[in-house]
């Protein structure tokens, strides 16, 4: 299903901060269409290489390697060009959405005006958001509250709805659901398979939540200490070759061994 | 009545082991450190009269030895009934008491009593430390609330900063130099240090990376089997639930929706609103389940009589579901009760379908 | 898992929290260097303190800023053994400046100590013991509150009686009203926080979790104010001075020396011209250090200016 050239591919990334190596991935790609999980524990790197993509690390961090998405460069691209990307083509959902609106503006306003800024025509943005709105199955209703005015589900869903509108073609999503409740999180995580689907979107998402992560991605990507350690398909989990791996799953409550615990 | 007998069908993982647990020489009577809700009603200030209330619940009790876990989404008034628990929250209706004594009535002695032995642990690890206070410190002024001197505080410090899994360097650190799983242990440090008989936690561990919580729980597990405590566990996670607990109670939008010993609920729910919430807790090995209800916040209707869960459900039925419903035991156990008046038509639900 | 691999796994704070904690820079120097206002602000006061603690040995005529009048030397020019010129009484206008910090800069510490400790206790116990109290304390604040400070300290002055003392006392009880105002804020706000329930849930006894965690807590914003409020009590007691309800004669309180070089402005502008510098120079400092205590005690901005 995915073309041949991924659409975002990394490639021997390192970045140091005050002289301390914290991210070393050699290889890390995305299809067009799928979904990648990648797992660790705090501290592992997660968060910072999916700064890096968009190219939002802190000041005094050091970058080397590269990062091509559908053949453009980022590493090192100029603001100019990585604007055109960020949240255009490649499109963020963090943990705290609510955080990541605009909190004196509409939901739907805020949309609107990520459209304008993103020189969507007119005509055009009425049809994104209906069709937006629609994919993420949001009430239009919603769309004339405030942020703090909407729940956590409802504000990332918003975000994510922003994602669908400027037809991002990436979401990285950083913990997006670890704020959440079981079943919206629930919610979420099919609504990220289902714009597979429909869309094509691909997904590059960071958690420390495995289960949730090994339910929904198509290839899972572990990363320990900046380095991605493991790497396979959900059976990795299942039977994970790496230490650290192993530790994770173990690490993780998982209701059938609580079963199991008891007998 | 009250809840299931501990003791009562198989032990499920975190039972407590009454005559195992090492019991403080002067420490009173369990009876006197039970805390009994009891028809407790509470409705939010300037609500209006006719509508539902944010929290109406028959009966919950805790004791040493117990452990009762308070499920339920946002806004289904768990936490509500944990602060109403603390008297932090005044009841409209109904009242908590402890050790037989109704909350508002407690003074001087018994109230400090009552602040001892019932000890909350917060969700918010960030907030729950002033920051300009070392661990350490935050500790020993537990210690000293509990009655402790100051010459003993820093022995005491660093036994309690050991009974949580933290070394002792973290006394001299703050709040915001420590990760959220440090906290959280020096959060329950500084609870012990007054040497409670139960523990109410709200969320204790949302926030933190699944490795980080699945330690907190079994610290949690440890300290109830090691002081025989008595917990109330608030969480919107039953895969949380079901490592302490041995009796869930299922919250709903305030009210109660099923009830009962944990094992049962979480492989044979009878309440679809239960078996949605198993349905949501994600799992490695068991393939994506895409969830079976819009989530609460996607579904605000609230329907003026008959069951509030109707217009989630995927079992309801208008006439049925248009009344009220009770809370009726099931399978002739009256300790487990469930609010759906079609329960007896569904049987079990299955939850993995 | 033993606790043993728990330590060794938590070692530290989470990649992602918003940097590294606040620590501390290396030195107070090199924090100062990198503060250019807050540096002027510290080398002003710490010159200001000096003179006001060596000003018998400094000032070459100590007795000028008492009774001690030498009319044959009166109103000369800025020079030789007078490096600020005399005044119309013959006095070294240089040793009166610096006799007058601790009268300017002294008794407005003084008064603004004055102020805190009447206004912080009562905004303490309005913010944290709240209800019927509260309103009671506030009313009374706004009482105060609503004569405007400058003519509160008027009216006080004419009816007691014009002198220093008396116009310290004037300010600070139209001082005073804003800390209570701005500490009940305060600690309204922080009554709510977490850990101030914890505290309270432990079993501590209220006023004790008001005077460990929400004074501590809410006392920044208040410093912040109280620097910036010394430059305006400064000013305050120079124009009290200069209305000549302050401080009399012969004391060198710089507003009432610029007052008394007034009518000389054209003719000697010296004897008014420098102690309205040091007025200036004085409350300059202390906005500047206001200003850079803000950073570390008010980050959020809770103060007035």
């Amino acid at each position: 299903m995915s073309e041949d050239t991924p659409l975002l591919s990394i490639r021997d990334l390192a970045i140091e901060i005050r002289g301390r190596r914290l991210v070393d991935v050699a290889d890390l790609t995305v299809a067009r269409g799928e979904i990648v999980g990648l797992v660790g524990e705090s501290g592992a790197g997660k968060s910072l290489l999916l700064s890096s993509i968009i190219g939002l690390l802190p000041a005094d961090a050091t970058v080397r390697g590269s990062i091509t998405f559908d053949g453009i460069e980022l590493r090192g691209a100029p603001d100019r060009l990585l604007r055109k990307v960020r949240g255009r083509r490649i499109a963020v959902v963090l943990q705290a959405a609510r955080a990541a609106l605009t909190p004196t503006l509409r939901a739907g306003a805020w949309i609107e005006r990520a459209l304008v800024l993103h020189r969507v025509a007119a005509a055009e943005r009425r049809a994104r958001v209906a069709h937006a709105l629609d994919a993420v199955r949001l009430d239009p209703g919603l769309m004339s509250r405030y942020p703090h005015q909407l729940s956590g589900g409802e504000a990332q869903r918003v975000a994510v709805a922003l994602a669908v509108a400027l037809r991002a073609e990436l979401v990285l999503a950083d913990e997006a659901t670890s704020a959440l409740d079981v079943t919206v999180q629930a919610e979420v995580a099919e609504l990220f398979r289902d714009l597979r689907a429909r869309e094509g979107t691909s997904f590059l998402i960071v958690s420390h939540d495995l289960a949730l992560v090994a339910g929904l991605a198509d290839r899972i990507d572990i990363i320990a200490d900046g380095s991605i350690v493991e790497r396979g398909g959900p059976s990795v989990l299942s039977d994970p070759h790496h230490q650290v791996t192993h530790d994770l799953v173990a690490a993780n409550p998982t209701l059938e061994r609580v079963r199991e615990a008891a007998l | 009545m009250s809840g299931a007998p501990i003791g009562a069908g198989t032990p499920a993982a975190g039972d407590a082991t009454h005559a195992a647990a090492p019991v403080p020489a002067a420490s009173t009577p369990d009876d006197a450190v039970r805390l009994v809700a009891r028809a407790l009603v509470v409705r939010y200030p300037d609500s209006d009269p006719a509508a539902r209330p944010a929290l109406s619940l028959d009966e919950l009790a805790i004791a040493p030895g117990r452990s009762v876990a308070l499920v339920g989404e946002s806004g289904s008034g768990k936490t509500t009934a944990l602060r109403a628990l603390l008297g932090v929250v005044r009841p409209s209706g109904g009242g908590v008491e402890f050790g037989g004594v109704a909350l508002g009535r407690l003074r001087g002695d018994a109230l400090r009593a009552f602040r001892r032995a019932v000890q909350p642990i917060q969700q918010d690890t960030d907030g729950a430390l002033d920051p300009r206070q070392s661990i350490g410190s935050a500790i020993a002024e537990g210690y000293r609330a509990g009655g402790g001197t100051r010459t003993g505080s820093s022995a005491v410090v660093l036994r309690l900063l050991g009974e949580v899994g933290l070394q002792a360097s973290v006394a001299r650190r703050h709040p915001h130099e420590v990760s959220g799983g440090q906290r959280q242990r020096a959060v329950i440090a500084r609870a012990l240090a007054v040497e409670p008989r139960l523990l109410l936690l709200d969320e204790p561990t949302s926030g933190l990376d699944a490795t980080v919580q699945v330690r907190i729980l079994e610290l949690i597990e440890r300290l109830r089997v090691e002081r025989g405590l008595g917990l109330l566990l608030v969480s919107h996670n039953l895969g949380v639930v079901a490592r302490l607990c041995t009796e869930t109670v299922v919250l709903y939008r305030g009210e109660v929706v099923e009830r009962g010993l944990t094992r049962g609920l979480l492989e044979a729910p009878r309440h679809p609103y239960t078996a949605a919430l198993r349905r949501s807790v994600p799992e490695i090995g068991v393939p994506f389940r895409a969830p079976l209800m819009p989530s609460i916040d996607s579904a605000r209707i609230d329907t003026a009589a008959g069951c509030r869960f109707a217009s989630r459900c995927a079992y309801a039925v208008a006439t049925t579901c248009g009344a009220n419903q009770a809370l009726a035991a099931v399978d002739g156990d009256p300790a487990r009760l469930v609010r759906c008046g079609r329960a007896p038509d569904l049987g079990v639900l299955d939850p993995l379908a | 898992m033993t606790a043993a691999a728990d330590l060794g796994r938590e070692a530290g704070p989470r990649d992602g929290d918003n940097g590294a904690p606040a620590s501390a820079p290396r030195s107070f120097v090199l924090y100062l260097a990198r503060r250019p206002g807050l540096l002027i602000a510290v080398t002003i006061v710490a010159i200001l303190l000096v003179g006001a603690i060596l000003a018998p040995v400094l000032a070459p005529f100590p007795g000028d800023a008492g009774s001690d009048t030498n009319l044959l030397a009166a109103l000369l020019p800025p020079g030789g053994a007078h490096a600020f010129g005399t005044d119309i009484a013959g006095r070294d206008v240089w040793s009166r400046v610096l006799f007058g910090i601790r009268i300017s800069v002294g008794v407005s510490l003084v008064v603004i100590a004055a102020s805190l400790l009447i206004g912080v206790p009562v905004g303490l116990i309005a913010g944290t013991v709240g209800g019927k109290t509260d309103d009671l304390l506030m009313r009374i604040v706004d009482v105060f509150l609503a004569f405007p400070s400058l003519l509160l300290a008027l009216a006080i002055t004419a009816t007691l009686g014009p002198s220093l003392e008396h116009a310290a006392i004037a300010i600070a009880a139209s001082w005073w009203p804003w800390y209570a105002r701005q500490m009940r804020g305060e600690a309204a706000a922080i009554r709510g926080r977490a850990y101030v329930e914890a505290a309270t849930l432990l079993g501590i006894a209220r006023w004790r979790v008001a005077l460990r965690h929400i004074l501590p807590n809410s006392i920044g914003p208040i410093i912040v104010q109280a620097s910036l409020d010394l430059a305006g009590v400064i000013l305050t007691f120079a124009a009290l001075s200069f209305l000549g309800l302050g401080a009399q004669d012969p004391t060198p309180e710089w507003g009432l020396l610029v007052e008394q070089g007034r009518t000389l402005t054209f003719t000697q502008p010296w004897v008014a011209l420098f102690p309205g510098a040091a007025i200036m120079i004085a409350a300059f400092a202390f906005t500047l250090l206001g200003e850079g205590l803000r950073e570390r005690l008010d980050p959020k901005g809770q103060t007035r200016r």
